[in-house]
Order: C-alpha cells, then sequence, then structure tokens
C-alpha cells in the first residue's frame, strides 16, 4: 500500500512539476522582456542588418543599448516616463530638437524602441525627409513593403522602417523596434 | 472484501493526487498581494454582495481614475469597479456576461481606451485578467478569445502547468495567502495618494497611418451594446482623463459617432478637466497616465452628480445592511489612507 501510495504521489508531483516541459515564460515580466532581445552594436563604428538612423556621425539602431545612446546625443529638449500598467520598468521618451527617441526596459538595461524623424531638418542615411514625394519612398525603398493605412512597413534585419504617406507627401518616418513593437 | 479494499486504495489514492496538485496550484499560482496587485481585483468581485447600481468596467483608467468610496459617501451609489491591467475590449465584454450572471444594476460605465487593441497584446495582462474570473461559459470564451500564439487553454484550466516553475520565486505571501485572499482593492479602485505632475510639455504626438479602430474591436463594442440592451441596463461610454498615452482626435470622432448611431451617450473627461477641477500638477501619481487618489475623487464628485441627476441611480444610504457595509469599507479605505500618506511621506 505505502508503495503504491509514494507512486502515486510520484506521479501527481511529475505531471504537476514537469508536464509543462517546454520553455516556460517567466509571467511577471513586460512584453518586451518577454521575448529575447538580440544584441545589436551600433555607435561610430557599429553596423546592422536593418536600417539605422544617423546622428551626426553616431549611428542609432533599434534595439541598441540605450546608455551610448544618450551619451552621444546630450541632454534631451524633453523627457517622458511612460509607466506599464502593473508591471515594473518605464518606456522612456527622449525628444530632441528633431527627432524623438524611445527606449524599452530589457533584462540588461533599455534599448532603443523607435526613432521617430519628426520634421524636415533631418533624414535617413537613404536620403528620405519628412516632406518628400512618395515616388522618393519606391525610389530609395522599393516597392515590396506592407500598407497600413497610408503606412508603409518595410521589415528590413528583424526592425520595422514606417513610413506614412498622406496626399503624395511623407509625414513621418519612424524606426521601430520589432522585439518592442509599440503596442507592447 | 478483497475488491471493496483494492476499491478503497484507489479512492484514496485518487484523492491524495488531487489533494496534492491543487495544493501545489494553490501554492504555485500568483496571489498578487505584494508589488503587482493588479492581479487580484478581479476575483475580488465575487466575495461581493452583488447588487450595485453601477458598474464600470475597463482597463488601468477606470480602477485608478474612479472612486467608489466617494459616491457611496456623497451619492448613496453603490458601484464596484470590474477593471484589470490593460483589460483587453474582448475580455470587458466577457466580464460584462459575467456580470449579468449576477446582477443587474442600473447603469454599465465602460471606457472606451481599449479600442485601439483588437488582439491580445501579453500573455501577462491575459493572466492578470482572466485567472481571477470564476469559471463559466463566459470565462471559456474569454480565454479562447485572448489567447495569444503561446498560451494553451489547458494551463489556464490547470495553472500548475503554467506557475510550476515559480518555486524559486515563492514568498512568504505564497504560504500566508494559500487558503485565504487579501482585499487589495476598495470596490476594485486603486488607491495611490503620491502625485508626479505633468511636465509642461508632453511628448510631441506621433501621428498614425491608420486611425480605425479593428473590426474586433467594435464587434465587441458591438456586443457590449447589445448585451445592455438586452438586460435592461443603460450604458454610458467613457473616455477617462489620462493625457498620455495619447488618445487621438481622430480616435474620439469616431466613438462619438458610434455613440450617437447606437443612442448611447459618451462622455470624453479630457473635455471637462476643468469643470471636473482636475489640477494635473496634483492629481495623478505618474505624469498624466492615471490619477492619484485626490483626481479619482474629483473624477467620481463629477460622475456620480451624473448618475444621479441624468440615469437616476438611487441614494442607497439610508439601506441599513448596505450602509454597514460601505461603513466597514470606508474604514478600510481610510486606513488606506493613512497607510499611504505615512508610506510617501505626506502630511
Amino acid at each position: 500500500m505505502k508503495r503504491f501510495l509514494t507512486a502515486l504521489l510520484a506521479v501527481a508531483l511529475l505531471l504537476g512539476l514537469a508536464a509543462c516541459a517546454g520553455e516556460v515564460k517567466e509571467i511577471r515580466k513586460t512584453a518586451a522582456e518577454e521575448k529575447s532581445a538580440p544584441a545589436v552594436t551600433v555607435g561610430k563604428e557599429g553596423s546592422v542588418d536593418g536600417y539605422v538612423f544617423r546622428a551626426g556621425d553616431f549611428s542609432i539602431a533599434v534595439d541598441a543599448d540605450m546608455a551610448p545612446v544618450l551619451a552621444a546625443l546630450g541632454e534631451a529638449r524633453s523627457y517622458y516616463e511612460s509607466v506599464s500598467c502593473a508591471f515594473n520598468g518605464l518606456d522612456k521618451l527622449y525628444t530632441y530638437d528633431h527627432f524623438q527617441v524611445t527606449s524599452y526596459p530589457a533584462p540588461d538595461g533599455d534599448r532603443v524602441q523607435t526613432v521617430w524623424l519628426m520634421d524636415d531638418t533631418v533624414a535617413t542615411p537613404e536620403g528620405l525627409r519628412v516632406g518628400a514625394p512618395a515616388s522618393q519612398v519606391d525610389a530609395l525603398y522599393g516597392s515590396s513593403f506592407e500598407a497600413v493605412g497610408a503606412e508603409r512597413i518595410y521589415s528590413k534585419g528583424g526592425m520595422k522602417l514606417k513610413v506614412i504617406v498622406q496626399e503624395d507627401k511623407v509625414t513621418s518616418i519612424t524606426y521601430q523596434s520589432v522585439i518592442a513593437d509599440e503596442n507592447d | 472484501m478483497k475488491r471493496v479494499k483494492t476499491i478503497l486504495r484507489v479512492l484514496c489514492a485518487l484523492l491524495l493526487f488531487i489533494g496534492t496538485f491543487l495544493l501545489l496550484q494553490s501554492l504555485l499560482t500568483p496571489k498578487y498581494v505584494d508589488d503587482v496587485v493588479e492581479g487580484a481585483f478581479v476575483a475580488e468581485y465575487y466575495r461581493e454582495k452583488k447588487d450595485h447600481d453601477v458598474i464600470f468596467i475597463g482597463d488601468c483608467e477606470v480602477y485608478e481614475n474612479f472612486s467608489p468610496a466617494v459616491l457611496w459617501e456623497e451619492y448613496g451609489v453603490n458601484s464596484y469597479i470590474r477593471g484589470s491591467a490593460e483589460q483587453y475590449i474582448f475580455q470587458s465584454y466577457y466580464l460584462l456576461e459575467d456580470t449579468f450572471y449576477y446582477e443587474k444594476p442600473s447603469v454599465v460605465v465602460f471606457n472606451v481606451q481599449s479600442l485601439q487593441f483588437g488582439e491580445a497584446q501579453s500573455e501577462a495582462y491575459n493572466r492578470m485578467t482572466l485567472e481571477g474570473m470564476r469559471w463559466s461559459p463566459a470565462k471559456v470564451a474569454a480565454i479562447r478569445a485572448s489567447m495569444t500564439e503561446d498560451e494553451h487553454f489547458i494551463e489556464y484550466v490547470f495553472p500548475l502547468l503554467r506557475y510550476h516553475d515559480r518555486w524559486s520565486d515563492l514568498k512568504q505571501t505564497d504560504f500566508q495567502y494559500l487558503f485565504h485572499k487579501k482585499t487589495v482593492s476598495h470596490n476594485g479602485y486603486y488607491m495611490r495618494l503620491d502625485a508626479k505632475a505633468v511636465p509642461e510639455n508632453l511628448p510631441p504626438v506621433k501621428p498614425l497611418g491608420d486611425y480605425s479602430f479593428s473590426d474586433r474591436a467594435w464587434s465587441y463594442l458591438d456586443r457590449i451594446v447589445e448585451a445592455c440592451k438586452r438586460e435592461g441596463v443603460q450604458l454610458l461610454l467613457i473616455k477617462a482623463p489620462s493625457v498620455f498615452p495619447h488618445w487621438y482626435d481622430e480616435w474620439d470622432e469616431q466613438v462619438k459617432a458610434y455613440a450617437e448611431k447606437q443612442g448611447v451617450r459618451y462622455i470624453n473627461f479630457l473635455e471637462h478637466t476643468e469643470e471636473i477641477g482636475l489640477d494635473f500638477a496634483t492629481d495623478t501619481y505618474d505624469a498624466g497616465q492615471h490619477m492619484n487618489l485626490s483626481g479619482a475623487e474629483k473624477c467620481a464628485r463629477w460622475i456620480g452628480r451624473i448618475l444621479a441627476e441624468d440615469y437616476g441611480v438611487p441614494d442607497r444610504r439610508g439601506e441599513e445592511a448596505l450602509s454597514a457595509a460601505w461603513a466597514g469599507k470606508l474604514a478600510s479605505y481610510r486606513a488606506e489612507i493613512e497607510e499611504q500618506k505615512e508610506r510617501y511621506g505626506l502630511s
């Protein structure tokens, strides 16, 4: 009888503890932290597979470590912290004169979530800026994109370049992390 | 005789197995009583006597922005907030159907912020809303409507399968609240006393390529409207006065048009901040995303008048049993105010 019960208890424990044998995510993490964040290197020498914004001679790629980006860009014109409901960790918005950089919390520190080009004084390294005609978007980035309303989404190297075209003019350009998409 | 003994042994073993399984499950499932208390809100509703006159449904923009204690104290309105962190619109709909199993309030107040999400964004948020629901057809449907790609229905039926690796995260409170739960909200309201002002310059508003809400989100708002009509319950749509994330004018226009078409009232609190008396330097604890106690009490005071005067919600302060129940709740409400004053160093 004892042996029988011990065996059953063991089965109960095994079922309870090992039934879900696959990789299990920790539940109390931000949506961004749930996914594994790849290391991205950028800076004066760095390069990545996706599209990268250049502020002066410094490259900013999404999912890059935020600390060197902040050090290179200097003090932001304005700063805002967005707290996720119920979770620890902050999404941070750094607004500079002509573009905005946001970050998301990753286990090893903040990473670049988006870079949004706000006006026509800055351009992508390929030469696209706000106010450019739609034909220039096609010429620079091709006609292979996902269309969501007026937005064209170009996916490359695990990131997205989002270009909004309204009335034949570019009205917004955003570099977007796929790991921490803005709806997370 | 031998056969009976065998059957008894098997039965005993089976009971032992079930008991062990349930005990482990109860131990390892998060209690949401420490830092992340929002996951406990949905379950707390079932401990209530269910004869509320007003039910608020929505995400953090309801459970942090309205104080049911003020509604009771100043208008005698018996209300409850059925809200959880980032509660998606399909979850709100099924929580509404779940509510209708138990009671029929005079008014349902639904916050439209969640229209922007047609699909669930995170398992963590799903769990915080769904695990607290009592089993019912509404819960089954809510799980099915919410599950992200990597989630499995069986893990909602047996949370142990999901939480079996929490051994290393167990805290004293997991043992302390193994068999009973601590109440962490005030009729669904999450209290915060600290203040962090909205900065002078909010971040510039990023344009969207597409301002339309998804068909799926609209379909669940349709269902909310239909459910309220079916039950003869008045529906009030609101947008709470949170200034971040940005509520686009294009979104607001769509909701206004929808409300007009459905013959339902819609109030965007952002258009009434002066009337409400909101001061974004002192009435929010996170720079305008959610109200603190001061802001939530002002919002409750303002909507209380509308509920009483325009919707005829009765003043029930004369009811002895209900007043006695609220006396206990108000004592707990005031005790937490004092506790938070001490925690945040407020006078």
